[in-house]
């Protein structure tokens, strides 16, 4: 493999047909001279831009041609000829540098041409330069070198971890093998499950319940996940009104004060509240337009008068940790989109 | 390292046999080895001009050839295609220079074969064979050259460049030879004229080819894109380009007069064909010894039984294809000789860019 060239975070490897790298290895480039080395991973693999290749796949005969002929090449020369013309481009993003043996995210030195040496870096060997030994390993299963790859559960505690790739990439699956490493471990993970993708984890494929069963709890909106108007509070409930069921301006004013009158009353409730709505001093629109997003929430049912059917999450951490003696693993599953929405923003 | 040579065999032509029977092809490669294996330098500077291999070679560079207009005027003579299924074969070498070295230059040259077997074309190619030209390897090369005809040197051009050229003409005689012994009752296309010098090492070779093709029922048809010979001041290809169809043009042997340096030998009976009646006109030689009618008709059976693409056997253009080097060939070569002979490629800086920078661009005469 041979440096071509660098742009922003980007180098291009050329890479012949001998050399195995594929889309996703990471390779190392040693600058011996200058004593660092850049570690980069191989983004996209592109044909190399070899002179003539045109004119040469033009004249060259292609399986299902008409063309069909012999070479009387006693050097064996087609053969480099060939190896030139498959040579490939490696378009690769530049990870890091390691530098008297310290890993940091410089990608601003440019390695030298003639004298750096590229090669396929292990993903094991990845491994230990960033120094991913774990203390508390969640296995997340073979890389294309067929070594097991873990990371460290006590990494992603205390921090924003975000996965990212495209449709199909694994992200979902990554998430969850994430999750069941967390709760082996006995940490909390609350987890919003708008596809419901989730509630199955406790299951194995052939539908017989695994060592996790008992630890996820899933609490579907409507069923067995309820508050109070209470619980949910004026702020909730207005985001809800304003910005999930479109409430104009005038209409949540009103609305506050409505809610502000039944709180001061202690007549918070669903029922309380419709009728607080019917019997307002208001203009017709107004009420009207009161009355639309009621019913609204109304029809979710998650909303609830009864408080013996509304879910404290406190409370039911505190339970559960009772039950299993440690935290556990819960999950919402949410079914209203405009609800869902809404739960995301808060 | 003889030993190494693997030759295939294509279905119906059975090249390979005589390939072997054939004294050169391991002369050929064994001077090839020999010039290689003396590459005592440890650099070569690549070079990728693929210009060079399209002009003609100085074999195909006639001395002027006159017609004399008060002897005889042209005629001309309209084509009918003949469809007979005559076999066409086409051949066609090149040459490119791939670097240089300290003493002399590396070329490498191939050959091509194609012909047209139940509507497919075919093709055969030999090479690329490199050579290290240098003072002292230019002598052992002609010596191998000459040894089935003898060559004097032009002093007056270029001994790399011309070296480089014999090696490509040799092979290029070498598969006509083959061809010409290996197949019968076909048409033969050449790319040149079928003309010969005392100097340039063919004078007795070029009867023996055209001798072997008769003795196989072939005909011989060679064809040249640039042709010096003119009528009137004209070039001779200039005169039926406006003719509607195919048509011929037929040279009178007896008012040619040759203002040659080098002794030429006019081999075949010189016309212009226009074959096509979009297409360019080329001059055309077909061998001297066949009847004039017998002449005409392996025009016609050409026109008949090949493709014409702008007036120029599809055949013979493919085989100038499949041997005309393109740059990644080239590339290749050169790896192919850096790791054969561990030499280090290395681009040794141009004075001319280092004395002008962007003001001298490249041409000669800057």
């Amino acid at each position: 493999m041979r440096l071509y060239k660098k742009t922003g975070n980007t180098v291009h490897i050329i890479s012949f047909p001998d050399e195995e790298v594929e889309k996703g290895c990471y390779l190392v480039i040693e600058d011996r001279k200058s004593g660092r080395s850049m570690i980069v991973q191989v983004i996209d693999v592109q044909f190399a831009n070899v002179p003539g290749i045109m004119e040469e796949l033009l004249r060259e005969p292609l399986i299902d041609d008409p063309f069909k002929g012999d070479e009387i090449d006693p050097f064996d020369i087609t053969s480099h000829i060939l190896y030139v013309q498959d040579a490939r481009l490696l378009i690769c993003k530049i990870h890091g540098t390691i530098e008297n043996g310290k890993l940091s995210s410089n990608s601003s030195w440019l390695p030298s041409r003639t004298h750096s040496t590229i090669n396929r870096l292990p993903i094991g060997k990845l491994m230990e330069i960033i120094n991913m030994a774990a203390r508390y390993p969640i296995n997340l299963g073979e890389t294309m070198e067929n070594t097991s790859i873990a990371i460290d559960a006590f990494k992603l505690d205390g921090k924003l971890n975000i996965i990212t790739g495209r449709k199909g990439a694994g992200k979902s699956h990554l998430s969850k093998i994430l999750v069941l490493g967390l709760i082996k471990y006995g940490a909390v993970v609350v987890i919003f499950d708008l596809n419901g993708e989730y509630r199955n984890l406790g299951l194995n494929l052939d539908g017989m319940k695994n060592e996790f069963h008992e630890k996820i709890h899933v609490l579907i909106p409507g069923e067995n996940f309820k508050v109070t108007l209470a619980q949910a509070g004026l702020s909730v409930i207005m985001k809800i009104l304003v910005h999930a069921l479109n409430l104009p301006g005038t209409s949540a004013r009103e609305f506050r004060h409505i809610w502000r009158f039944l709180e001061e009353r202690n007549m918070l409730s669903l029922q309380e509240l419709g009728e607080a709505i019917r019997r307002w001093q208001c203009n017709q629109q107004v009420k009207d337009a009161l009355f639309s997003r009621y019913y609204t929430l109304l029809h979710t049912n998650f909303f609830t008068d009864n408080v013996d059917n509304a879910v404290n999450f406190e409370d039911l951490l505190q339970l559960l940790t009772m039950l299993h003696g440690c935290p556990n693993h819960l999950l919402l599953q949410l079914q209203n989109n405009k609800l869902l929405l809404v739960l995301n923003q808060l | 390292m003889i030993g190494q040579i693997h030759y295939t065999t294509t279905p119906k032509y059975n090249f390979s046999q005589i390939v072997e029977d054939i004294d050169l092809s391991k002369k050929f490669i064994e001077l090839s080895l020999n010039t290689m294996s003396e590459i005592k330098e440890k650099f070569f500077q690549p070079s990728i001009s693929l210009d060079g291999q399209f002009t003609d070679r100085l074999d195909e560079q006639e001395d002027t050839v006159e017609v004399n207009g008060k002897s005889a005027l042209p005629i001309i003579t309209r084509l009918e295609p003949t469809s007979d299924e005559t076999p066409i074969m086409a051949i066609d070498a090149s040459s490119i220079k791939v670097g240089e070295t300290e003493r002399g230059v590396i070329c490498a040259v191939r050959g091509a074969v194609v012909w047209n077997e139940r509507k497919r074309y075919k093709y055969l190619r030999v090479g690329p064979f490199p050579f290290h030209i240098t003072e002292e390897s230019r002598k052992e090369i002609l010596r191998v050259l000459g040894q089935y005809s003898p060559i004097t040197f032009n002093s007056s051009l270029s001994f790399l460049i011309e070296v480089q050229s014999r090696l490509c003409n040799a092979l290029e005689r070498w598969i006509q030879i083959i061809v010409s012994r290996s197949i019968s009752n076909s048409i033969i296309l050449w790319d040149g004229a079928l003309s010969c010098s005392s100097q340039n090492g063919h004078f007795d070779l070029l009867p023996q080819i055209l001798r072997y093709a008769r003795s196989n029922s072939n005909t011989i048809l060679s064809f040249s894109k640039a042709s010096t010979v003119k009528f009137l001041g004209k070039r001779i290809t200039e005169l039926i380009t406006k003719q509607k169809g195919p048509c011929l043009l037929e040279i009178d042997e007896r008012a040619l007069s040759i203002s040659s340096r080098r002794n030429l030998r006019l081999l075949g009976k010189i016309y212009v064909a226009k074959l096509s009646e979009r297409g360019y006109a080329f001059r055309v030689d077909v061998d001297k010894a066949l009847s004039r009618e017998a002449q005409l008709l392996v025009i016609q059976k050409l026109l008949g039984n090949d493709l014409v693409f702008q007036g120029y056997p599809e055949t013979l253009r493919l085989a100038h294809i499949f041997s005309t080097f393109t740059a990644s060939d080239v590339i290749g070569i050169q790896r192919f000789i850096a790791k054969r002979y561990g030499l280090k490629v290395v681009s040794l800086p141009s004075i001319r860019k280092a004395l002008f920078g962007p003001f001298g661009t490249g041409f000669f005469g800057d």
